[in-house]
């Protein structure tokens, strides 16, 4: 990473601030900004446990939900 | 109640300038003033689309809701997965609210059904595995639970159905 001098002397001072050595608040700081670039493109992060979750109901035989037909039927009609 | 023609003829509609939303009040403060401040701003850049639900008649607002794509994919660092990165592509509804004045006459049920009947028209043009909803509170995850709907982790108010799920009971 190529950095001039004055703005490293800005984060470094700016690091030192918040008691944190450089290292830490420069991935701090791109840790933020990669979550919010994520967020802008939708990008839902999962746990392991939440994509067991998620490929367990993709891998499934789809089960046919009462319910949601007599929701999508109410909106055909309502939408005709 | 639960009905749609309780609120009179509701039709659902693209997002249009033409129509007032500076009155809409859901009750939900978030949810308000991203209608009033950026919807405009998301439909012309294409970051989302918004669709109302109006009163035929009076053109009056009654509800939106706000659709997206995005994808799932996993927290865990990349470099652990290989080459084969987790990733699912998802259609995103995300945000839904109603006028106080309409809650309880069905219209949150036919803005639901407006954006699966997207997501499933969307699924058969390019691929699409999942549709993800954030609810606002538990009683509408019960609400997305009885159509099918599962929560993400136990509690979680991030839910997901699957395409094929939405498909088989249409």
């Amino acid at each position: 990473m190529r950095i001039s001098k004055e703005n490293h002397e800005e984060i470094k001072a700016a690091a030192k601030r918040v008691g944190q050595d450089l290292t830490s608040f420069i991935t701090d700081a791109a840790l933020d900004r990669a979550e919010q670039v994520a967020s802008e493109r939708n990008i839902f992060k999962l746990t392991p446990a939440e994509i067991a979750t998620l490929e367990e109901a993709l891998a499934e035989e789809p089960k046919f939900i009462p319910a949601l037909h007599e929701l999508m039927q109410q909106g055909r009609k309502a939408a005709r | 109640m639960e009905n749609f023609s309780d609120a009179g003829s509701v039709q659902i509609v693209p997002f249009d300038r033409k129509i007032n939303r500076n009155d809409f009040s859901s009750g939900n403060l978030n949810l308000d003033q991203w209608l009033k401040k950026y919807s405009g701003q998301s439909e012309d850049r294409g970051q989302s689309r918004t669709f109302f639900a109006i009163n035929k008649n009076s053109s009056e607002l009654l509800g939106y809701y706000a659709s997206a794509f995005g994808e799932v994919s996993s927290s865990e660092a990349d470099e652990n997965l290989g080459e084969s990165r987790y990733s699912r592509p998802a259609y995103l509804i995300a945000r839904l609210a109603i006028d106080s004045r309409w809650q309880g006459y069905g219209i949150g049920r036919l803005l639901l059904f407006d954006a699966l009947d997207r997501a499933t028209r969307a699924s058969s043009l390019a691929g699409l595995e999942l549709v993800i909803v954030d609810a606002i509170d538990e009683q509408v995850v019960k609400f997305y639970e009885d159509v099918g709907f599962i929560p993400f982790s136990p509690g979680s108010t991030r839910l997901f159905i699957t395409m094929k799920r939405v498909v088989r009971s249409s």
